[in-house]
């Protein structure tokens, strides 16, 4: 059911503050109710706050996210709510596949249509971020919310929902330093793997799914008159062990960065004090793995590593809480 | 530095993902979890075969590589043990100068770490390397192993038991050498190696009959029942029967090789029949019961890994049967041997094999 006219207004916020910069795309209506098509979900209609949509880079098909924004106080969220709300999400997800109401309102168009995923978009609307929500996530039951076969349902909580905050804001400070181009010059990157091929150039690749709830996300950049072209690995684990940067490493080598003259950023989003010490380790690690002749030095040489600036406590999209479910 | 097993920690390809997530170790409820603490539900029936497709295409760090790895890690089969006795004059630093020198030539050409550690007269050098099996897929070629070499002193002998790898063997060969190097420094003389073998003799019977001594030997403990006998004939295996053309004529068909399994197969017919013909065991395995009360049952083995010379002599503790006090009887299921279990029963072991070993060469000369 559409609960308050707001819906729109927040949907739309939070897609400015933060899916824009990660190069997603918001379908028109939001917050509209839609026709149910299977008897077993006991519903006449089932609602949508906001549906996003991207081109997948591996398939090339258009992906839709069915997403429901749940805003809840600090203290309040609780496995029951969270259930509650899965529940009701894994059903519009299994609906949306296959209703024609649903597709007559937000499908662009037929041809490349890939599939209806399910976003659950969990943020505090007070200050205190919930450290509990994925142990709370870790007890709902999966009898109970029943994804139907071949559907997913995705779930962002109050700490990734951060996470994303936290990059999209180093992003628009360094670009405010001109350290960073807009997101029309920036895409997402994607290695070509052996069982599946990029589509397309690389270019102008959106974040998916996946890729957020990865332990890093690769950002490739074009160069600017201040600025030569290069990536950004925002990090997002600990880093409390030498090992994962060698692992790191060895990835980015593996997506061939170090061949070009490329400029090589890796951001940490929530490091343990000694991340940038054992990144530094990995560094001399992995020369003496595969021999620190001068031109490797100079590309480990060149990586630089820093932390980001957490500035903001709690993403809020909206002063007062409109929605507020318990 | 140049080195032929590459690098410890590498990024596998999504193709290795996928050959590796078809393990029957890697379970559907286990991708279905993986997935959720991503944050991404999918359904419980969802296919295995979707799911791998699925988590091979994304992005795993260093932590999801080494969840792989966990699940697919071989449970620690448990390597044959051997020994080997050097003789002469060793002393306590000599056996610690050689371990040093060991672990620096370990150190000096691999990723290979060394410790070395002293308790009264036994000194354990305990060597962690990566193990790679090139004949399986590449998630599972790696795998992080130990290999832990204890030399035992005692008058004018040093005892050193490894396990019977290939490691165990370079490692102990370089132990060896550097004792002897050691020693011959100090004192002018060689180290006499010692190890049990039958190559001096050619007999059959008493081939087979240093098995017989070894299983009703086993201190603390009462042979139950042979269960396993493998058996060999020299007679056909020997190489140098077939030089002669006449003989390769008459035996164009043979037998060389047999394994006799069962109860009592010391007893049947099938083995008296072989033993006549001029078999000879060179691996057995049985089971023996621990002298006391609710003491256990245990399966043991022993064998000769080049059966035609008796030579690379190798035994291990397949496992214990528990006595269970409510039925009165041994438990059906067979339990893995514990390290400790392990150290005692391989001790027992070592010691039956040393008297058999030493009666039969007894009896033969004499």
């Amino acid at each position: 059911m559409a609960e308050t006219g707001n819906i729109e207004a927040l949907a739309k916020l939070v897609s400015n503050d933060i899916f824009k910069w990660f190069k997603w795309r918001i379908c028109k209506p939001c917050d509209v109710n839609w026709d149910c098509v299977s008897e077993h979900h006991n519903k006449n209609t089932h609602p949508s706050d906001v549906v996003f949509y991207y081109d997948d880079p591996y398939s090339a098909k258009t992906s839709y996210i069915n997403t429901d924004l749940k805003s809840y106080a600090a203290g309040s969220i609780t496995k029951t709510g969270i259930e509650r709300a899965l529940k009701s999400l894994a059903m519009s997800v299994e609906c949306a596949n296959i209703s024609e109401s649903w597709q007559d309102k937000y499908l662009l168009s037929d041809i490349d249509f890939g599939s209806v995923s399910g976003l659950l978009f969990v943020y505090n609307h007070d200050n205190d971020y919930d450290k509990d929500f994925d142990a709370e996530l870790n007890k709902v039951n999966s009898k109970e919310v029943a994804v139907a076969e071949d559907n997913e349902v995705f779930v962002f909580g109050p700490s990734r929902i951060q996470r994303m905050c936290d990059v999209v804001s180093d992003l628009k400070m360094l670009k405010a330093d001109e350290q960073m181009v807009g997101p029309d010059r920036y895409t997402f990157f994607y290695p070509d793997l052996i069982r599946a091929r990029r589509s397309g150039d690389e270019w102008n690749k959106p974040a998916t799914l996946e890729s957020l709830t990865s332990p890093w996300l690769i950002i490739k950049h074009k160069a600017t008159e201040s600025l030569s072209s290069g990536f950004i690995v925002y990090y997002h684990q600990d880093g409390d062990t030498v090992e994962e940067f060698v692992y790191l490493l060895d990835a980015m080598s593996h997506y061939q960065m170090f061949s070009s003259d490329y400029r090589l950023r890796v951001r940490f989003t929530r490091p343990c004090t000694n991340a940038i010490t054992n990144f530094e380790r990995a560094k001399h690690e992995y020369l003496r793995m595969w021999g620190d002749d001068s031109a490797r030095q100079k590309q480990m040489d060149s990586i630089e590593a820093s932390q980001i600036t957490n500035f903001t406590k709690t993403y809020n999209p909206m002063e007062i809480g409109m929605r507020q479910d318990d | 530095m140049t080195k032929t097993t590459g690098p410890s920690i590498y990024i596998p390809t999504d193709k290795n993902i996928f050959d590796a997530l078809q393990h029957k170790k890697v379970t559907q409820s286990e991708l279905v979890t993986f997935l959720r603490k991503r944050g991404i539900l999918v359904s419980n029936s969802a296919q295995k075969q979707q799911l791998i497709e699925k988590i091979s295409a994304m992005t795993l760090g260093y932590r999801d590589f080494e969840w792989l790895g966990r699940i697919l890690e071989n449970p620690n089969r448990k390597d044959k043990s051997t020994h080997a006795t050097l003789k002469g004059e060793i002393e306590g630093k000599h056996v610690k100068s050689a371990c040093e020198a060991v672990k620096a030539n370990l150190a000096a050409d691999g990723d290979d770490s060394v410790t070395v550690i002293k308790k009264g007269n036994k000194t354990t050098l305990k060597v962690t390397y990566v193990d790679h099996d090139f004949t399986k897929t590449e998630m599972r070629q790696r795998s992080v192993k130990t290999c832990e070499i204890e030399i035992e002193q005692s008058d004018n002998s040093v005892v050193m038991k490894m396990p019977s790898t290939k490691k165990g063997k370079e490692i102990s060969e370089q132990l060896k050498g550097a004792l002897r190097y050691q020693a011959k420094e100090e004192s002018g003389k060689d180290l006499q190696e010692h190890s049990i073998s039958l190559e001096a003799i050619s007999d059959a019977k008493s081939r087979s009959e240093f098995f017989d001594i070894l299983i009703r030997n086993i201190a603390d403990f009462e042979l139950d029942t042979v269960t396993s006998v493998d058996v060999f004939n020299f007679r056909f295996g020997g190489s140098d029967e077939f030089d002669e053309e006449d003989t390769e004529a008459r035996l164009a068909s043979y037998i060389n090789k047999a394994a006799l399994n069962g109860e009592g197969v010391l007893e049947s017919k099938e083995f008296s029949q072989l033993h006549s013909q001029g078999f000879y065991i060179y691996r057995i395995v049985w089971l023996a019961n621990e002298i006391g009360t609710e003491k256990p049952r245990v399966e043991f083995e022993v064998q000769f890994g080049d059966p035609a010379t008796c030579t690379d002599f190798t035994y291990k503790v397949r496992g214990l049967y528990h006595y269970n006090s409510r039925t009165a009887q041994y438990n059906v299921t067979r339990t893995a041997a514990t390290k400790l279990e392990n150290d005692k029963y391989g001790i027992y072991l070592r010691n039956a094999s040393e008297l058999a070993h030493s009666k039969v060469l007894k009896t033969l000369g004499g």
